[in-house]
């Protein structure tokens, strides 16, 4: 599992060092950057449905409409067991549909859940910010469902999040706060040192693992079963009718059942090649911590050697660099 | 003038255009505008992406304003203090990320 508040503090000492490299970028740090990114979004979308799928299941019970087809009133973990069954993209759609457009009780769902479902969908849209990787994943580590942090349902990809909150608080500050409240993966800093980055001492550290395992996460391979944009009525109904504008117009012309002509979403915009990247393996190593101290990777850019230039983990030399280059 | 500096967040030319002041969903983004906030929040994503130069009074150059325009390859300064109280809508305004200052003309 993925140590989402190391995570947290890590994607921003990347991005603090990419500030740093402003103007000169270096291939090398460029990569390291891009990787680690793509992989932290790829474990935050395989996160997102899960967690969505999760509180879908509440529809029935808590919402005006659910999706006849999902498994309703059964454990989460049961949930997640079969949501891997279906194409996540589809399934996000209808979910989206579910939470922003229809009436939610008891705290479940809604526009919070709504803004996850669609951040996700958001990552495919070639013309939403959100597709660019480092946007992605700074805005997931602020979405919120309706009692705190997304990222705190479990599902066997993040372990440690509860911190994160107060990651985002003190980054919030300045970079100073950042890096003496926090302590950056020492595999993070070597990789920043390989770079040469005025200010660190270099030393010299075998290397021999790939750099995109990093996060050690693979991703889930998800099914292919596309789940009909059939709704049925739920058991909520909503006692204020008097300021229930769109939501009332439908439960007065659907049937209880509808058929696939009536609430059926179209998914015609996305392809199924655009999710490509996240039908990879489906193997997650839950023993693994996410960053190996043993060794950093010689694949990255021109660094090919078997040995490498790299800088020794020293905390209050970062920060001293950061400050002589007017970043506080 | 008047002139304002804060930090660079994200690097680029110098940008001369007229000041969109940011107000959520209902932010007004001309052709050549400059989004200027207090600070970002997600609902300022696609005004941000449409701007030309992105200037806010408060954060740091870890906020979601920094990030997003360094990605974009969008000039961004912030910190610059007060900024959105100085500048109205459609005002022009000259942003530098050289030395990280905010003219307003």
């Amino acid at each position: 599992m993925i140590d989402l508040t190391q995570a947290c503090i890590d994607f921003y000492a990347i991005q603090a060092v990419d500030l740093l490299n402003m103007g000169k970028k270096k291939p090398a740090f460029t990569k390291l950057k891009k990787d680690y990114t793509k992989q932290l979004g790829l474990a935050m979308r395989d996160y997102l449905v899960l967690a969505c799928a999760g509180e879908a299941r509440h529809a029935k019970s808590s919402c005006t409409r659910y999706i006849t087809e999902f498994p309703m009133k059964v454990s989460r973990d049961s949930v997640w067991s079969k949501s891997v069954a279906y194409s996540p993209i589809p399934l996000m759609k209808l979910c989206s549909k579910l939470f922003n457009e229809y009436r939610w009780a008891g705290g479940y769902g809604g526009k919070k859940w709504g803004q996850c479902a669609d951040a996700f969908l958001g990552y495919y849209d070639k013309d939403n910010v959100l597709s660019k990787d480092a946007i992605f994943v700074d805005y997931c580590f602020d979405l919120q469902h309706n009692n705190g942090t997304v990222f705190n349902k479990g599902a066997n990809i993040f372990m440690n999040v509860s911190s994160i909150q107060s990651v985002l608080n003190t980054k919030r500050d300045n970079l100073e706060s950042l890096f003496s409240c926090y302590r950056v993966s020492p595999t993070i800093i070597m990789y920043m040192g390989m770079f040469d980055i005025e200010g660190f001492q270099t030393q010299t550290v075998s290397t021999n693992n790939s750099l995109k395992n990093v996060l050690n996460y693979n991703g889930i391979s998800w099914g292919t079963a596309v789940l009909k944009g059939t709704f049925g009525s739920g058991s909520y109904s909503p006692h204020d009718d008097d300021d229930d504008e769109e939501n009332d117009d439908e439960s007065e012309t659907e049937t209880e059942e509808e058929t696939t002509n009536g609430d059926t979403c179209n998914y015609g915009q996305y392809s199924s090649t655009k999710y490509s990247a996240c039908e990879g393996s489906s193997t997650r190593d839950n023993n693994n911590m996410p960053f190996d101290d043993a060794g950093v990777s010689s694949s990255v850019g021109q660094l090919k050697e078997s040995n490498t230039k790299c800088n020794s983990y020293n905390r209050a030399e970062f920060i001293a660099h950061c400050i002589k280059r007017g970043i506080r | 003038m008047q002139k304002i500096t804060g930090r660079t967040a994200s690097m680029g030319k110098k940008i001369v255009g007229s000041a969109c002041m940011a107000n959520g969903k209902d932010t007004v983004m001309t052709a050549d505008g400059i989004l200027v906030a207090e600070m970002t929040d997600p609902s300022l994503l696609s005004f941000m992406a449409k701007s030309k130069a992105v200037v806010t009074s408060t954060g740091g150059l870890l906020c979601h304003a920094a990030i997003v325009c360094r990605e974009l390859g969008i000039p961004c300064v912030v910190a610059a203090k007060n900024v959105h109280k100085l500048v109205k809508q459609g005002s022009i305004i000259t942003v530098d990320p050289a030395d990280g200052s905010v003219t307003i003309h």
